[in-house]
C-alpha cells in the first residue's frame, strides 16, 4: 500500500477489535440480561405447576 | 399474570428496536464517514475527496455507545419517578417498578461502561481515567449497585420500599450530573460527540437517532419484561407463603385437637384411676374393721 495511504489507515485495521469487541460487548450484556429473565420467567413457571399440583392434593384430602 | 396492553407490545418493541439497531450497525459501518484523527505529514485524495488526516474507526463505537448510555439515564429517571411514586402513595407496585428500572437501568450502564472502556483504551491507552465523565458515571454505577445492597439488606418489606425508593431518587440526581458534566466541567477531556450546534452530517445523525430509538425501544421492552417475570414471580412466592402459612395454621389446629384427645383421655384415666384407688382403699378400710359392720 502507498505511505501516504497506510499512514491514513494507520489506526483504523488496530481500532477493528476494539470496535467489535464494544459493539459484541453490548449486545452480550443485553443477551445475558435477557437469558436470566428467561430462566426466572422459566423457574416461575415450574413454581406455578407445583401450586398447582398442591392445591389439587389438597383439594383431594379435604 | 394478566397481559396488559404494554404487555403485548413488548415483542414489538423488541423487534422494532432490534431493527432499529441493526440498521443503525449496518449504516454506521457502511455509509457513516469516518471522522478525521491527526494531521497527515501530506494531503491525499481518496475517492475524490482530499483528506489531511488520520481516519479514526475507533469513533464508531459511538453509534451505540450513546444511544445506551443515554437509555440508562432515561431508565435512571423511570427508576425516580417510581421512588416518588411510592413515597406519595404507598403502593408496592411502584417498589417493584423502582426495582426493575434499577436493574434495568444497571444493565445499560454495565453496557456503557465496557464499550465506553474498550474506546479508552484504544485512545487513550489506558483502561481509566479519573475524568470527570468518567468519574460521575463510575459513581452512577456504584449507586446503583448500592441500591440492591441495600435491598438485600432490609428484610421488612414495608421498610425495605420506602429506603430504597428514598435512596433511587438521591441516585438518579447523579444522572444529569453526568450527562451534563462534559458541557460543565472545562477540564473534561471526555468527547462530546453527537452536539446539536456541531453540524453533524446526516449520514452520521441518522443511525445515531435510529440506534437512540432503537436502543430507548429495547429498554422499554426489557423493563416491562422484567416487569412482567419480577411480578410473577412475586405473586408465586406471595401465594408460596400463603400456603404455607395455610399449612402451618391446619398443622397447627391438628396438634392441638390431638393434644386436646390426649388431655381427655389422660383426664379420663385419672379419674378412673382415682376411682379404682378409692375402691380399692374402701375395701381395704372393709377388710380392716369386718366387726363394725357386725
Amino acid at each position: 500500500m502507498d505511505a501516504i495511504l497506510s499512514e491514513v489507515y494507520s489506526t483504523v485495521l488496530p481500532a477493528a477489535p476494539f470496535v467489535l469487541a464494544a459493539y459484541v460487548g453490548i449486545w452480550l450484556t443485553l443477551f445475558v440480561y435477557v437469558f436470566s429473565l428467561w430462566k426466572k420467567s422459566k423457574h416461575t413457571s415450574e413454581d406455578i405447576e407445583a401450586l398447582k399440583r398442591a392445591l389439587e392434593e389438597r383439594e383431594r384430602k379435604e | 399474570m394478566v397481559q396488559s396492553k404494554a404487555d403485548r407490545l413488548v415483542p414489538l418493541l423488541l423487534l422494532l428496536g432490534a431493527v432499529l439497531t441493526a440498521v443503525d450497525v449496518v449504516w454506521t459501518f457502511t455509509l457513516a464517514p469516518l471522522v478525521q484523527g491527526a494531521q497527515l505529514s501530506e494531503p491525499v485524495v481518496i475517492a475524490g475527496q482530499m483528506v489531511t488526516t488520520k481516519l479514526l474507526l475507533s469513533q464508531k463505537i459511538f453509534y451505540l455507545h450513546v444511544p445506551v448510555a443515554i437509555a440508562s439515564f432515561v431508565v435512571m429517571a423511570f427508576l425516580a419517578y417510581y421512588g416518588v411514586r411510592f413515597l406519595m402513595t404507598k403502593d408496592r407496585a411502584y417498589d417493584l417498578r423502582a426495582y426493575v428500572a434499577a436493574q434495568v437501568a444497571l444493565v445499560f450502564i454495565v453496557a456503557t461502561m465496557i464499550s465506553g472502556d474498550l474506546w479508552t483504551c484504544f485512545e487513550w491507552g489506558v483502561w481509566w481515567v479519573w475524568e470527570p465523565r468518567l468519574t460521575t458515571y463510575f459513581i452512577l454505577m456504584l449507586l446503583v449497585i448500592g441500591y440492591f445492597i441495600l435491598r438485600n439488606a432490609i428484610d421488612d418489606p414495608e421498610k425495605r420500599a420506602r429506603f430504597c425508593a428514598v435512596f433511587g431518587i438521591i441516585a438518579f440526581i447523579d444522572a444529569p450530573i453526568s450527562f451534563f458534566i462534559t458541557r460543565l466541567v472545562p477540564s473534561s477531556i471526555h468527547p462530546v460527540v453527537f452536539r446539536t450546534d456541531s453540524g453533524l452530517p446526516p449520514m452520521m445523525l441518522i443511525p445515531f437517532l435510529l440506534g437512540l430509538f432503537g436502543m430507548l425501544m429495547i429498554g422499554f421492552a426489557l423493563y416491562r419484561y422484567a416487569l412482567r417475570v419480577h411480578g410473577d414471580a412475586q405473586a408465586v412466592e406471595e401465594l408460596k407463603e400463603q400456603l404455607e402459612e395455610l399449612d402451618a395454621r391446619a398443622n397447627e389446629r391438628a396438634a392441638a385437637a390431638a393434644l386436646e384427645r390426649l388431655s381427655a383421655r389422660h383426664a379420663v384415666e385419672v379419674v378412673r384411676e382415682a376411682a379404682c384407688d378409692a375402691s380399692a382403699v374402701a375395701a381395704r378400710a372393709d377388710d380392716e374393721n369386718p366387726s363394725k359392720e357386725d
